[in-house]
């Protein structure tokens, strides 16, 4: 029974945490955990984005971001076999990704426009009330887990 | 093999438990860029200006908290507090006290629905008093002359505009939570104006 109990809650508790994850639209192509190209190196792992030993660094011959094709050879400038158009949750190669966070322009640093951002920044983000129901369910389902746990470690080191 | 599980398992449960208390009712980190360029002259610039601000005191609200430096976020958004008992002066602005328009932002909730500085912000009313603390102790006396209500994501050319007049600006969030974007669907902005007398 209280395996069942465990088990259950142990499922909420991933549950709950995997519903506070971004639902982030596939982006064609993609590329490796941490990279928003073949370019560089992963932001996560360190690893090469080109999934080789050696990073490609900088942008390919002819172009200028890693979207679109190159003007020289015209290969696809994300160093892979395809092209990126925008990424998702981009409009336009400036600023950032509003679904992923990551860079418009394909690279890890964004291109920003100075003057407005200096003259129109956005209106703050001030409350994060509206994730109090999700908040209260993963603090008492981790702590119900935690208690279960703990009961069960000190009953099995008193019967050993 | 059963029981490293478990032990596992209840430590991971204790951690969550403790992250999830800590991030929904104390800290409240907020992804700032670094700047470029243009930007970090200002904030050199800024640097070295007297008349930072210290605190912020509303007497009728019975607000009084320390005032952080924030500056903008991945979305291009002026920055938060990363706590909901400071308020955030935006650094790349004008300071309070100086010509044109100074921000300073500050939570209306924690991640449990607590009351966050500016709960009360909208129970302010037009010609009350809000007083800046400088780093230098001097105090700078405002009086609110405006109560806005903005769409979140509304241009803010109108609303930053420039100013002759030094104008502090109190922003918090505001109307409805919804799931889709993050955050509240509305802004209240309070305009102040520094007081001659």
């Amino acid at each position: 029974m209280n395996k069942k109990i465990f088990l259950f809650l142990l499922f909420a508790l991933i549950s709950g945490g995997l519903m506070d994850v971004n639902k982030v639209s596939a982006a064609e192509p993609t590329f490796p955990s941490g990279c928003s190209s073949a370019l560089g190196f992963s932001i996560t792992t360190g690893s090469s984005c080109n999934g080789t030993t050696s990073a490609t660094i900088g942008f390919l011959p002819g172009c200028v971001t890693a979207i679109g094709y190159s003007i020289i050879t015209g290969q696809a400038c994300s160093g892979g076999t395809l092209p990126i158009q925008y990424l998702s949750g981009c409009s336009s190669v400036l600023g950032y990704s509003t679904i992923t966070g990551a860079a418009c322009n394909g690279t890890n640093f964004a291109t920003l426009s100075p003057t407005e951002i200096v003259i129109n920044p956005g209106l703050p983000t001030t409350g994060e009330g509206g994730n109090a129901p999700l908040n209260v369910a993963i603090s008492f389902v981790s702590a119900a887990l935690a208690a279960i746990g703990i009961a069960y470690l000190v009953r099995k080191n008193r019967l050993a | 093999m059963k029981k490293i599980l478990i032990l596992i398992v209840t430590l991971i449960s204790m951690a969550a438990f403790v992250g999830i208390i800590l991030r929904g009712s104390i800290y409240s980190p907020e992804e700032e860029i670094t700047p470029p360029n243009a930007l970090s002259k200002i904030e050199e610039q800024q640097a070295k200006l007297p008349g930072h601000s210290s605190r912020l005191f509303i007497p009728i609200l019975k607000i009084d908290a320390q005032v952080q430096e924030v500056g903008i976020t991945k979305k291009g958004n002026i920055g938060a507090p990363n706590n909901f008992t400071d308020v955030g002066w935006y650094k790349y602005g004008p300071l309070p006290g100086n010509s044109g328009t100074a921000v300073i932002g500050g939570h209306i909730d924690n991640g449990f629905s607590f009351p966050g500085v500016f709960k009360k912000l909208n129970d302010i009313s037009i010609g009350d008093d809000v007083y800046i603390e400088t780093k230098e102790g001097d105090t700078l006396h405002f009086v609110v002359k405006n109560i806005t209500t903005y769409d979140y994501n509304s241009p803010t050319e109108s609303i930053f505009a420039k100013s002759d007049e030094p104008t502090l600006l109190l922003i918090t969030c505001t109307g409805n939570w919804v799931n889709a974007i993050r955050t509240h669907d509305k802004r209240l902005v309070v305009t102040t104006v520094l007081s001659k007398k």
